[in-house]
């Protein structure tokens, strides 16, 4: 069984009378110590798609549709009580601004042990400053910064706290919403082999949403493509980022930069921008900006195929020739 | 911290020294002589002119007689009442309680009232009530206290004849002990009701928007995803960050409100300061409008630093930024 | 431009602050524009019909010196519009002024514009126009400029923040690159890109402006020479008991003109900050 499955997730917001389909039918599975890297332009609802998972979105705003299987439980379905168990203790998440994650007018330990307490009311508020300062020890804080608050931290240092907090119940699914994002190259790096590290140790399976592919190709085992609310492509790492299927896919990684300089190609960036989400074009989502497209493009929409092992691609032409 | 608060009651400092260079100013600017003015006579006979030019140096350069004037000040000596023959300072001391009694006590209702008001609102946003809250407090924001005194006083006094409308206590009965604490009390509720009523809406306001504010802060995100409950996260962590902004504004309004409140005492006949300045100025009594004016002018200074210093306690950033 | 202006009508349109203190502000334009024409009486006319109740004749009653309220409050709109502007637009000007120059310039000259607007922050302002209008004479001339003077901190306070964050914007910087003067720069690209801001607050300013003008009428410290609805309350303070009508329909009418600045106020200030628009994130 997966560790988590989505199947025909939908979220539509409802802003001002219109209905903006932030994410449209997206199923993939994340099985147990496979982690997955989720990548997108900005707008491609990546983040639209995690806090659907985590039941952040304002329930009166946005409307989500589909099942969200967290071991087996449907997450869309449960009652608040038992959403409040899962929540932490078996899913954690980072968010990316980790400057403004903790209340900036608590001190940290405070924070960290007020969640600790919250859900292990027996422990008294000793054993949870231990507990909380092992964890900053784990993360390679020094404990003093139990006593400190967070504006007096650096960013690289605020986003371990974050990380520490998100490991204080040993969750089985670790969610990163580009939490590497706002830090320099070597900080990154360095979170992010730690991170790669304590989940080995501690049996994590993180679901990782970035623009950055580089970050993906080092640190993921599966990714999967989001363009405009749409899953384009889902596969291994390897597979995917060597041999794309999508056009959408080949496109962004064109437009990155390779590290080995010996093969490295021109950049190229995608023309066009996102389709207006309100309205969404008939046919392929990608269909407007794609250099291939032809008259079946624009008019049916293409299923999810699957080809062979875990890769999967939504696209007419996946796995034959491209024509342009 | 420390440099922090320095700097500020430097601020005060620089405010109180700018208020004494304005009543000089103004004495020497107004029409007439400063003599007839001071003296408050048009004929005044030769040997007041003779002390008057004494004390103040009048036949001396103006610096001299500035040196004067904030020597005398620093000597206590705020000059003698022309009406009276009393000295300023104790005419001052006189009314400043009466005058602090109602503006603390508007405050403090309308902080209390008006911050649960736009609490509750700021949780139930674009609610019916929430509407009709906002509307109000356009209304009353924009009515003048006075007026709404003189309805209050055609209400309950005159109409309805419960509360008394003129004076602090009825000085008939000759009340004493608890019997005059009592009476007192009656005698504030409405100059009370009408300063307050004015000063709800501004509470309501900050209260309102930054309580929105601080819900829509990352870290409220942060402790929803931990599965915490939303009256633990309003209670715990809302409430500390969003009344931070009214601490402020609670200081700075009730300074002002030394000097705001006079317009009511005088609709009521409160025997404060505010009541005591209009007789001044129908008397033309200059001595001692100079100093109601110094007295006001230290009193919202001191205010304002006694509110930083309150601010950078509950606010660890301020200290920290002070420190850069 | 013709396009501009279509796009803040639409922009109106879907503010309802806006929208409502607009069309309240055109029925006060009318009425004291025509002021003449709409009043029944003379406003200084003294009938022999004292603290007359509401009627068919006098429609909101006569005061003591038996003039007609309804024609004294119609005529009192344009002395609140004049004080009001008048004030609020000399406190913009050099709110302007003082803290655009203290955030473009910086440096020396921001320390010292930046502790005066502190220390103007901590005056007593009321107090001060009182002592000043009661020493200098009471001409609406007198309170209009002393509104002003003593009005413009909180302007300064914005125009000095627009300042100090457009310095930093490249079509500044590129300006000063071809060597414009600073004082030209000032004015031909910071003011004109901060000013919302400013225009937002200066429309509350004009709202406490005809609120302050209305309490020292009241306190008998307005111009006596022209009619104002302060002064139609303090005439009827007297006669609260059984003269009601006279402070009841006076305080309503400064209601009416201060809510429409409010909401005018508020309105531009939602338009014209996108924060407030925009409060929903998306990934």
């Amino acid at each position: 069984m997966a560790l988590l499955s989505l199947q025909d997730v939908s979220v539509t917001y409802l802003s001002g009378g219109k209905r903006v389909h932030a994410i449209n039918h997206v199923s993939l599975d994340v099985e147990k110590g496979e982690s997955l890297g989720i990548v997108g332009e900005s707008g491609s609802g990546k983040t639209t798609l995690i806090m659907a998972v985590l039941r952040l979105l304002p329930p009166g705003r946005a409307r989500v549709e589909g099942t969200a299987e967290l071991e087996g439980r449907d997450l869309f379905q449960m009652s608040d009580q038992e959403l409040s168990t899962v929540r932490w203790e078996q899913m954690s998440v980072v968010f990316q601004k980790a400057m403004n994650a903790l209340s900036p007018v608590h001190r940290i330990g405070k924070f960290l042990s007020d969640i600790y307490r919250l859900h292990r009311p027996d422990v008294n508020k000793r054993d949870a400053r231990r507990a909380v300062e092992e964890l900053l020890i784990l993360v390679n804080l020094p404990p003093r910064v139990f006593n400190l608050y967070p504006h007096e931290l650096s960013g690289g240092m605020m986003q371990r706290v974050s990380i520490a907090m998100s490991l204080l119940f040993t969750p089985r699914l670790l969610i990163m919403d580009e939490a590497t994002t706002a830090l320099d190259v070597v900080t990154q790096n360095q979170i992010l082999d730690e991170i790669v590290e304590l989940e080995e140790r501690m049996d994590i399976t993180r679901v990782m949403i970035t623009h950055d592919i580089s970050v993906v190709a080092g640190t993921c085992k599966n990714v999967a493509v989001l363009y405009a609310g749409s899953l384009l492509e889902f596969g291994p790492v390897d597979e995917v980022l060597v041999e794309p299927m999508h056009p959408y896919t080949k496109g962004l990684i064109e437009s990155f930069p390779t590290f080995e300089a010996e093969e490295r190609e021109p950049l190229v960036s995608i023309g066009g921008s996102l389709p207006d989400l309100v309205e969404l074009p008939q046919g392929c989502v990608f269909a407007p900006r794609c250099k291939y497209a032809c008259d079946l493009c624009r008019q049916k929409t293409p299923e999810m195929r699957s080809f062979g092992g875990k890769r999967k691609a939504a696209c007419h032409f996946a796995g034959g020739e491209f024509h342009e | 911290m420390r440099r922090y608060i320095g700097k500020r009651a430097l601020t005060g400092l620089l405010c109180i020294a700018m208020s004494l260079c304005i009543n000089f100013f103004i004495i020497h600017a107004a029409p007439g002589d400063p003599i007839r003015l001071l003296a408050g006579t048009d004929t005044p006979s030769p040997e007041m002119v003779e002390a008057l030019t004494e004390k103040y140096g009048l036949d001396q350069d103006l610096h001299i007689q500035f040196i004067r004037y904030v020597g005398n000040l620093l000597k206590g000596d705020m000059g003698t009442s022309i009406y009276t023959n009393e000295p300023v300072a104790k005419e001052i001391m006189d009314r400043l309680l009466p005058t602090i009694l109602l503006a603390l006590t508007a405050s403090l209702t309308a902080l209390i009232l008006g911050t649960l008001l736009g609490i509750f609102c700021a949780r139930h946003v674009g609610s019916k009530l929430d509407m009709a809250f906002g509307s109000v407090s356009y209304l009353f924001d924009s009515t003048p206290s006075f007026w709404l005194g003189l309805m209050l006083i055609l209400v309950f006094a005159s109409t309805l004849r419960i509360l008394p409308t003129a004076g602090m206590v009825d000085l008939r009965a000759g009340h004493t002990g608890f019997a005059y604490v009592l009476d007192v009390a009656k005698h504030l509720i409405l100059p009370g009701l009408s300063l307050s009523l004015t000063l709800i809406p501004y509470y309501f306001r900050i209260a309102r928007s930054s309580v929105i504010q601080v819900m829509n802060e990352d870290f409220i995100t942060t402790l929803r995803a931990t599965g915490a409950p939303e009256n633990f996260i309003f209670n715990r962590y809302v409430f500390r960050n969003a009344i931070l902004p009214t601490v402020t504004i609670f200081g700075i309004q009730l300074a002002f409100l030394i000097t705001g409140a006079s317009i009511v005492e005088i609709v009521f006949s409160w025997p404060g300061l505010g009541s005591f300045m209009m007789t001044a100025i129908s008397r033309r009594d200059y001595p001692l409008l100079m100093g109601i004016y110094l007295v006001m002018s230290i009193c919202v200074a001191v205010m304002m630093i006694v509110v930083d210093v309150l601010y950078s306690a509950l606010d660890p950033r301020i200290s920290h930024e002070a420190q850069k | 431009m013709k396009q501009t202006l279509k796009r803040a009508w639409t922009v109106t349109l879907g503010n309802p602050q806006l929208k409502i203190g607009l069309v309240l502000l055109c029925i006060l334009l009318l009425v004291a524009l025509f002021a003449p024409v709409i009043a029944p009486y003379d406003p200084y006319f003294m009938s022999d019909e004292l603290v007359e109740a509401p009627s068919a004749l006098h429609p909101l009653g006569t005061d003591g010196l038996g003039r007609d309220i309804l024609s004294m409050l119609i005529f009192g709109t344009r002395t609140s519009l004049v004080v009001g502007v008048t004030a609020a637009f000399i406190a913009g000007i050099i709110g302007t002024l003082i803290g655009g120059v203290a955030g473009y310039f910086g440096g020396k000259v921001d320390a010292v514009l930046g502790e005066l607007i502190n220390v103007f922050m901590m005056m007593p302002t009321f107090f001060l126009v009182l002592i000043v209008v009661a020493l200098f004479g009471s001409g609406l001339f007198n309170v209009m400029v002393v509104m002003g003077l003593t009005s413009w901190v909180s302007n300064a306070k914005l125009m000095r923040a627009q300042a100090m964050s457009l310095r930093q914007r490249t079509f500044v910087r590129s300006a000063e690159a071809i060597g414009e003067g600073r004082l030209l720069i000032l004015f031909r690209h910071v003011v004109p890109n901060g000013i919302f801001p400013i225009i937002a607050n200066t429309t509350m300013g004009i709202a406490s402006a005809i609120l302050t003008e209305s309490s020292l009428a009241f306190l008998g410290l307005g111009d006596p020479n022209v009619i104002s609805w302060g002064q139609v309350i303090q005439s009827g303070k007297s006669y609260l008991t059984n003269g009601w009508w006279i402070c009841l329909f006076g305080g309503l009418a400064i209601i009416y003109t201060v809510v429409t600045f409010y909401l005018i106020g508020d309105g531009l200030n939602r338009v014209l900050s996108p924060k407030l628009r925009n409060l929903g994130k998306e990934g």
